[in-house]
């Protein structure tokens, strides 16, 4: 059960079902939160349903329907509202002393419809939703000798008649007797002769029905409406609270203990599970969904019928000790399976066919009243055993059948039906024959559609999911359609859900490969990083050369330190104190940019001019250094100048094998050209008018 | 001569009964709703003069619901009975053209805390409030109100109750 704010508001407004509502009033024992969520809600449900009405009087009516034109002027208004009380959407716990709560596992007294009241087109609710009274709480003012010390009947059951043929149920005497005992306190008549003499009440008090809390009994004299058309006075009957007694107390105490105690560690095949508080699951234990109990389920019935001693076959799943200890105890396999479990197979023993007869006669209304009521036997300690055992029958969480799908109730692979296997086949006698059986029983089971029998079901039209499902692993098809689909539902279908992520190991199974591949992308990544050196770690490796090029001329020159950082940008690209020979030219002006790099045989040496272009307003030269680093790399640095553009690639020439611009840092006005001689020779270099770089190379 | 009575349909009867049984109910509902009485019982009436409008099997089917779904959508959307003229027609609208009755709102015309906080949810959760609370619907019956599933009108219910409830603690102190 999920202790939800949809499931709290759901449950004050009885609109969950009777198995989880009977699973969230277990879990309100123990879980404060729970219950101050619960008690806030109904506040709030109070607080307006306490907000003034508006009344609206028939004239008002009157001319509201006849301009709407639902009337006409002259006509009269329908029948006036039936005012009726609305019930009180508040269903309280039966540990609050209410006469019936959800968690009870025996059904509500049919009470009869009311024909004062109109019945709703809408809303109006199946006898299966269980919708208990308001209780009146603390009402209780039964005294300690008015309690009622006799041991009620046990809840009605489900009895395996023995073989003999089912006979037209004759009325007992005894069983009627027994009857009109149990109907005392419902309202019976009260004769005038008999209160004649009694002190007249001016307000005669009668009270239609009288709800004792006590099981549904088997019969139930109707009750007699007092004669109002006399005017003799009559008794007012002594108004009992009708709370329960001790034993009933203690009976849903137990049936509340089982509840809890199963919560703990059970697994649940519900949509909906108890999250936090006393009976919620562990963190560990929600491993893997499971459908369906692996506990037999218990079912109290009559002794056993002949006491057939079956050969239990290999179980695959254990099931609960506790289970197990009552099934010993009752030893009664249910009633309901009886029919699907007696299969028409030639050589059965006559009086197996008559135990499936008489299991299915039973549920015939007319004579199942009477063979309950036959088979009830005085209480010892046995039944009592059976009654707790009942209790805690409709709380464990067993699958029901839905009788009302057009689905059969499917079957998972793993359950295992010990008693249903040997007390099918225990008449033919031979094991081989037992094993060809389950074989066959298997492969029926294995044709059906997903764990659906095809005889009881209307088969849905074949789709993309279905036949996906056809396709999938034998696991998957665990899927049960008439379960409601929720998240745990769906996961068979499209694998791991989001919702699910507890429940499924592949889910931690991804998440740890993904894991590992982020962590190894990372370390990859670290690795490739490193190869290439941030620009901090550049500039010592690009100023070591320069240091040890112009250590021979340049001594005494001071060193380059990182702390340029502009220059050291550029990559191999020596400062200008670090060029042998160097020559300084220009005037410091800026707004330059070189146009063109030429080269070429002159007169008496060879000549290289770099021409500049720059805008009219710009005069001068730009600083320019010029000086060799090594033998036969000369520099060309400019200061002021923007960058070059179009600068034709020349050809290789005696003098000149290249001519490069290195790369320009951002914004430093910095650029560098390197020229590599084929020999080291002596230089002249000069400014031309229109700021023309020349440089003579002897 | 004309025949100037209106035309009453033989299904009209059906809803007029439907609609006189839970006019107290439907008039309560627009007034909390809306927060105003006078719009309340034009919004009433134009939400039972357009469910006259639905087929009498869907009236049958959903029962009050029909009636509760028509007035939601006539308070939702301002559809009053009769209509008000649009356009350039409400400048040479002569007086108010209402529905004039005469209801006995009692206390429920007055602001309170509860009403004061119920005027600060949403439309939807407000309907969703009173219709469950105040109106006594079931979840089936105000999905066919809201005009969703009912799976959605008990969500709508509990968040509504959560904000309802957190609303109304702050502004009680």
């Amino acid at each position: 059960m999920r202790c939800s704010l949809l499931a709290l508001s759901s449950y004050i407004d009885t609109e969950l079902d009777q198995e989880p509502a009977g699973e969230l009033e277990a879990h309100l024992v123990a879980c404060d939160r729970c219950r101050t969520a619960i008690g806030h809600l109904r506040e709030e449900s109070v607080r307006i349903g306490a907000l003034a009405r508006v009344h609206v009087p028939d004239d008002a009516v009157h001319d509201l329907f006849s301009q709407i034109g639902l009337i006409a002027e002259e006509d009269e208004l329908p029948e006036g509202p039936v005012h009726r009380d609305r019930p009180a959407p508040v269903e309280a716990p039966p540990w609050f002393g209410a006469e019936r709560g959800a968690a009870l596992p025996w059904a509500p007294r049919p009470t009869a419809h009311d024909p004062s009241q109109p019945r709703e087109l809408m809303g109006e609710r199946s006898p299966i939703t269980a919708v208990a009274e308001p209780p009146e709480l603390l009402l209780w003012d039964e005294t300690i000798d008015q309690i009622d010390t006799a041991i009620p009947e046990p809840p009605p059951v489900h009895v395996v008649q023995s073989p003999e043929p089912a006979a037209t149920p004759d009325p007992d005497p005894d069983i009627e007797a027994d009857a009109v005992d149990d109907s005392e306190p419902y309202p019976i008549a009260f004769e005038p002769d008999s209160v004649a003499d009694d002190e007249p009440s001016p307000t005669a008090y009668v009270e239609p029905s009288f709800n004792a809390p006590q099981p549904p009994p088997f019969t139930a004299a109707a009750p007699q409406p007092p004669d109002l058309s006399t005017s003799a006075p009559m008794a007012v009957p002594p108004r009992l609270a009708t709370g329960p007694n001790a034993f009933q107390r203690l009976r849903d105490a137990v049936a509340v203990r089982f509840a809890l105690r199963r919560g703990g560690d059970a697994d649940f095949d519900s949509g909906v599970e108890i999250v936090s508080g006393i009976g919620a699951p562990r963190w560990d234990q929600r491993t893997r969904p499971r459908h369906w109990n692996d506990s037999r389920p218990v079912v109290a019935t009559a002794p056993a019928p002949a006491a057939i001693e079956t050969p239990s076959l290999p179980s695959t799943a254990k099931p609960n000790p506790l289970s197990r200890f009552m099934a010993r105890i009752t030893a009664v396999r249910p009633v309901d399976d009886v029919e699907d479990a007696v299969p028409d197979v030639p050589g059965t023993d006559s009086h197996l066919d008559a135990a499936a007869t008489a299991a299915i006669a039973p549920r015939d209304e007319s004579k199942g009243v009477a063979n309950t009521a036959k088979a009830t036997p005085p209480p010892e300690l046995a039944d009592v055993l059976s009654e707790v055992a009942s209790l805690a029958a409709p709380l464990e969480r067993t699958h029901t059948p839905a009788t009302n799908s057009t689905y059969a109730a499917p079957e998972s692979w793993m359950d295992e039906k010990p008693s249903e296997r040997t007390f099918e086949y225990r008449g033919a006698g031979s094991a081989p024959a037992l094993d060809t059986e389950l074989e066959s029983a298997r492969e029926e089971e294995d044709e059906t559609h997903f764990g659906v029998a095809s005889g009881a079901v209307t088969a849905p039209p074949p789709g993309r999911h279905l036949r996906r499902l056809q396709s999938q692993r034998p696991d998957r098809r665990d899927w049960n359609p008439a379960q409601p689909v929720t998240g745990r539902h769906v996961l068979p279908l499209g694998g791991p859900a989001v919702g699910a992520a507890d429940r499924d190991r592949r889910l931690w199974l991804f998440g740890a490969v993904t894991v590992v591949l982020m962590l190894l992308g990372l370390l990859i990544g670290r690795q490739v990083t490193q190869t290439k050196l941030p620009v901090a770690a550049a500039l010592p490796k690009a100023t070591a050369p320069a240091v040890q090029a112009t250590s021979p001329p340049t001594a005494s020159l001071p060193v380059a330190t990182p702390a340029v950082a502009p220059t050291a940008i550029i990559p191999s690209a020596p400062a200008p104190q670090q060029l042998t020979g160097a020559k300084t030219l220009g005037t410091g002006s800026s707004g330059f940019s070189v146009a063109d790099v030429r080269y070429g045989e002159h007169p008496n040496d060879f000549r290289l001019v770099f021409d500049m272009a720059f805008p009219d307003s710009v005069t001068g030269d730009p600083n320019t250094v010029i000086g060799y680093d090594g033998p036969t790399t000369l520099y060309v640095e400019f200061t002021g100048v923007a960058g070059a553009s179009n600068i034709a690639t020349m050809p290789a020439h005696q003098v000149v094998m290249s001519v490069a611009a290195l790369p320009m840092a951002r914004n430093s006005y910095r650029l560098i050209f390197k020229i590599t001689l084929s020999k080291n020779a002596p230089f002249d270099a000069y400014y031309l008018s229109g700021a023309r770089l020349v440089i003579d190379i002897t | 001569m004309i025949n100037v009575s209106a035309h009453i349909a033989p299904e009209a009867r059906e809803l007029a009964a439907t609609a006189r049984e839970q006019l107290d109910d439907l008039v309560t509902y627009a007034t909390h709703l809306v927060n105003r009485q006078a719009d309340a019982v034009a919004f009433v009436a134009g939400g039972i003069h357009h469910a006259s409008r639905y087929p009498p099997a869907r009236l049958r089917v959903d029962g009050r619901a029909a009636l509760y779904r028509a007035v939601t959508r006539a308070c939702r959307h301002g559809q009053r009975f009769p209509p008000r003229p649009q356009g350039i027609g409400r400048m040479f609208r002569r007086g108010a053209g209402s529905v004039r009755v005469e209801v006995e709102e009692g206390s429920a015309g007055r602001i309170n805390t509860v009403k004061r906080a119920l005027a600060m949810l949403g439309f939807d959760r407000r309907a969703a409030l009173l219709l469950r609370d105040l109106c006594g619907l079931d979840y089936h019956e105000m999905s066919r109100a809201l005009e969703c599933s009912p799976e959605a009108a008990a969500r709508l219910v509990a968040a509504a109750r959560r904000e309802f409830g957190s609303i109304y603690r702050e502004i009680a102190l």
